[in-house]
């Protein structure tokens, strides 16, 4: 962990649905969507987190931005508890704290103009104006590698590549501190996401900018971040140093997901051993108690059934929830 | 011994409002009984077009086969008539597709849907197609298949779904699978049971494979040989040993470079292909990766690269070949393996 | 081929030309348009449309008469089609040429207005509804079924016995029902957009609900809106041809299509081309935006867009 200033802590994350199931059932089944999750982010950083689809990491993504209301929990964002906001405070605070999104053909109103997207956070905060808005919509459009040309073209017109740009340049256009990266690169071929990935963190070096970034792509996140988070049904099952987490993996559903990651080496494919788990994750509605993963788990014990593990301190950062570490 | 599958020089045209899109732009490659080829490319390159001209899916119009023969086991697919074309889909060919969620019909049954396919394309009974149908339900690895036979697709995770299409394409026995990006709606770990699943498959039943992919990751572990395509055209092939450690083509350089490698010791900065592919609408003169490539040279913004012969099977479309650069070539590769 | 040794020369590359676009830039409506005029029937419903408008704007201009004006003689009335009434006249010796496109100007009146409040109205409502969702949603989407429950008819006569009866009083009989389907229909498509990730940019951009619904919800929806509208206008032309057949629209001399077909069926035997001109025409309306409405539809399909 870079030593310096915390920019966002997180406690006791909670974001739970309620599902609804129609008249007759009275009780509502709940989807533990985020589950109890602490975890804090310092100036400057990059906390990569990791885990497959369902797991909660989008929803963890926004509801740190309120953009669904929390179940539980606060998050400090420089010491301020932001859930505890009104709206007032909250507009401000949205300055500060940004999001670029997975689907770069979703995350842009087909019937806007690229100058009116990337405009539109400069209308809404009252930023600058007239020609300096037009300004300031080209200087974001080349900051991304745009040609400020395309500016009056529609979402349509550009790739998935340039697109994404045009979803980061509207992040930027507030000059934001924190920007949560939810799978920004998932939706883009691989030759694409080198470019996006290598513009954040070029963005990340010129602007002093604190990135989440939300993937499932183990490579990439282990390639961008200093720290990951790997989570699970909800919940957060390690959380360590970058190289540490791939060196020495000590959760065994980690252990799993790096064994699972495919090789670009035919040799190293073919020798490898794999880890290959059993079966699908299981429904986060209502999940049984104990540890979330011992249905899947090779080493799974008895009192996986009884207790459900806590995140453990095992040195240097390094925390594990596994009662078998 | 006579290739199962021989495409040659097949050209595929969109034509839409704006023009001609030229998807595919001269394709040539055989495959094999029991081998597993590799289609590798960023979106746009052609590959699904490719896949779905050999199984005479493109939507006609707008799609359009210009030029070129697809030869399968002794028939022309080109020019077959669609009667003849839904005896072979299905039957001697199969094809999977990426979406999981919708490639099930949701209204019927998982089993049924595989007896179903099993009765069309073989003289069985009832009784016979729902044995075949659990067989491969058993085979795929889904657990307790009886009770997977009597449920819907809702009820199923996408790796389940998969498992079951994959079931379905293969209950007939193809000659050849054609799995178009058959993992990459699906989380990794799943992805490896797939993989692992569609490689004990292919061994046990002979049946050969294309893959169609834009992550070389996978391509490593499951292929025998792989085709690079770029803009419609195919721009480098050869052994999959050739592609990752000796490959010839800047295209695949660029590719093999993007990607981090999770075994990387240390943090290097990743080397993007710079730019976006072309617009096959207007598909540019010379060679096509010309605008993107660090090493392009005059002659390749004025003359379309032929295929240069690497060694045995092993082929790239790049004037860094021609005998008049002799070096260059070899010395810039050199410094994308180490 | 023999290419000179020196083509191979390596160049300098301006990386710019890897980002360029080369197609043309074509907006939604713009491609939407094109289509349109691809598809034969629905131009012709969109002339057929453009002609009647224009009719019934110059129409009672053209000719000598007025709409109201009498002729009770044994010659005036009830007149055959000829030279000098071009489509005859009437039992009180009116020109049924002019109080054709006089009943037209009604007619399409009422149609335009009540599509416009609906849209109106209906949009609104339904984009609020549907975007704040919760208790507001559940509030307003009753509110919906309730007035949906009253009987159309009922509550036209309830509304002619509080206000005089007339061209005002159908206007807002007929805008105050016709929201209500456009309503539900917007609520539906907000709900379906409001989870789109240019909608959450946007609020976390901090955009206020009023300008979500309005900048990114409602022109999102605006393709189904649009042909829902355009099938709405022959629906409320009907509607008061009907009201008028009853007795409850606008009343004598004023002429809508309605009022003339519901005079004309009274000397159905005698004088049959008293009815046949208003029915003809509105029939006419009625198939010329339903097949522009089609085309509409067609045209503004996202899943043909390429």
């Amino acid at each position: 962990m870079k030593q310096g200033e915390v920019l966002v802590d997180v406690r006791n994350l909670k974001k739970y649905f309620n599902m609804s199931m129609g008249f007759v059932k009275r009780q509502r089944p709940v989807l533990k969507a985020v589950d109890d999750v602490s975890f804090s982010i310092a100036r400057g950083e990059t906390l990569g987190l990791v885990g497959e689809s369902g797991c909660g990491k989008t929803t963890l993504g926004r509801t740190l931005l309120r953009l669904y209301e929390p179940t539980a929990g606060k998050v400090f964002y420089r010491g301020q508890n932001i859930f505890a906001y009104n709206r007032g405070e909250m507009q401000r605070i949205r300055r500060k704290m940004q999001i670029i999104f997975q689907d770069p053909y979703a995350s842009l109103n087909p019937r806007m103009t690229v100058s009116d997207i990337i405009g539109e956070p400069l209308d809404i905060h009252g930023l600058v104006r007239g020609d300096d808005r037009k300004e300031r919509i080209h200087e974001l459009l080349r900051l991304v590698g745009l040609n400020p040309e395309h500016a009056a073209r529609f979402p349509h017109e550009f790739s998935g590549g340039q697109r994404q740009r045009i979803g980061i340049a509207r992040a930027l256009a507030v000059e934001p501190e924190f920007i949560i990266c939810d799978e920004p690169i998932s939706a883009l071929d691989v030759s694409i996401q080198a470019q996006i990935v290598n513009m954040l963190e070029e963005l990340q070096d010129n602007l002093g900018l604190t990135y989440l970034f939300i993937a499932h792509d183990l490579a990439m996140v282990k390639h961008i971040s200093d720290r990951v988070a790997v989570m699970y049904m909800g919940k957060i099952v390690e959380l360590s140093e970058s190289r540490e987490l791939y060196r020495h993996p000590l959760h065994p559903y980690s252990q799993a997901l790096l064994s699972a990651v495919p090789v670009p080496d035919p040799q190293v494919a073919k020798g490898r051993q794999r880890i290959i788990l059993e079966g699908d994750a299981p429904s986060p509605i209502d999940p049984p108690g104990g540890c979330r993963f011992r249905a899947r788990c090779p080493r799974a014990k008895a009192v996986c059934q009884e207790q459900e593990p806590t995140l453990r301190n095992m040195g240097g950062g390094h925390q594990v929830a596994c009662h078998l570490v | 011994m006579a290739a199962l599958l021989e495409v040659k020089d097949l050209k595929v045209s969109f034509f839409i409002h704006a023009g001609e899109v030229q998807a595919v732009r001269g394709v040539s490659f055989t495959l094999d009984k029991g081998e597993s080829l590799a289609i590798v490319g960023e979106s746009g390159c052609g590959k699904s077009v490719t896949a779905q001209t050999i199984m005479r899916l493109i939507p006609t119009p707008p799609g359009r086969i210009m030029d070129g023969s697809v030869n399968f086991a002794g028939q022309d697919l080109v020019n077959q008539p669609e009667k003849g074309m839904q005896r072979v889909r299905g039957k001697d060919i199969s094809m999977i597709f990426q979406d999981p969620m919708t490639s099930l019909n949701p209204t019927m049954t998982v089993g049924n849907q595989i007896a179903e396919v099993v009765r069309l394309h073989q003289k069985v009974d009832a009784a016979q197609a729902r044995e075949r149908a659990l067989e491969m339900l058993r085979l795929v690895g889904l657990p307790n298949p009886e009770r997977c036979y009597s449920q819907y697709p809702h009820e199923f995770s996408g790796g389940m779904r998969q498992r079951a299409i994959i079931a379905m394409a293969l209950s007939c026995e193809p000659k050849l699978l054609i799995a178009d990006e058959p993992t990459t709606a699906l989380d990794v770990t799943i992805q490896a049971q797939i993989l692992e699943l569609m490689k004990s498959m292919q061994s046990r039943l002979d049946t050969a494979i294309i893959l169609i992919t834009h992550d070389l990751g996978i391509v490593a572990g499951l292929c025998h040989r792989v085709l690079v395509m770029y803009a419609g055209r195919v721009v480098e092939s050869g052994k999959v040993e050739d592609i990752y450690y000796r490959p010839q083509h800047p295209y695949t350089w660029g590719l093999l470079k993007s990607v981090p490698r999770l075994d990387a010791e240390s943090k290097r900065r990743l080397v993007p292909i710079l730019g976006q592919p072309p617009d096959l609408i207007k598909p540019p003169a010379g060679c096509a990766f010309a605008p993107r490539c660090n090493h392009a040279m005059r002659v390749c913004l004025e003359h379309e690269p032929p295929a240069f012969p690497v060694e045995d099977g092993h082929q790239a479309s790049c004037w860094l070949l021609h005998p008049h650069t002799a070096g260059v070539g070899a010395a810039a590769g050199l410094e994308v393996i180490s | 081929m023999e290419i000179s040794r020196d083509l191979f020369q390596p160049i300098a590359q301006g990386r710019e030309d890897a980002e360029a676009i080369v197609r043309p830039s074509t907006t939604y409506w713009q491609d939407a348009w094109r289509r349109l005029k691809q598809n034969k029937g629905a131009m012709a419903g969109l002339v057929i449309i453009i002609l009647l408008t224009v009719m019934a704007i110059i129409g009672p201009w053209i000719s000598p008469y007025t709409y109201d004006a009498q002729q009770l003689t044994a010659e005036g009335t009830n007149r055959l089609p000829d030279a000098t009434h071009w489509f005859g006249t009437d039992d009180l010796g009116r020109d049924l040429f002019t109080r054709v496109w006089y009943g037209a100007r009604i007619s399409l009146l009422i149609g335009f207005v009540t599509a416009l409040v609906q849209f109106l109205i209906g949009v609104t409502y339904g984009g609020i509804s549907g975007y704040l969702g919760g208790w507001v949603d559940e509030i307003m989407m009753r509110v919906v079924e309730v007035l949906y429950a009253v009987p159309f008819l009922l509550y036209v006569v309830l509304l002619m016995v509080l206000m005089e009866p007339g061209l005002k009083t159908i206007l807002i009989a007929l805008g105050a029902v016709y929201w209500l389907p456009i309503a539900r229909l917007v609520r539906g498509q907000v709900l379906s957009l409001k989870e789109q990730e240019y909608v959450l940019a946007a609020r976390a951009l901090g955009a206020s609900p009023w300008r979500i619904i309005f900048r990114h919800l409602i022109p999102n929806s605006m393709g189904p809106i649009l042909v829902y509208t355009t099938l709405a206008i022959p629906e409320a032309i009907f509607a008061e041809a009907w009201l008028s057949f009853l007795g409850l629209g606008v009343s004598a001399p004023i002429a809508s299509w309605g009022s003339l077909i519901s005079d004309g069926i009274a000397s159905i035997r005698q004088y049959p081309f008293q009815l046949f001109f208003p029915a003809f025409f509105i029939s006419l309306t009625i198939l010329a935006f339903n097949i522009f409405g089609d085309g509409l539809r067609d045209a503004l399909d996202p899943q043909l867009r390429k």
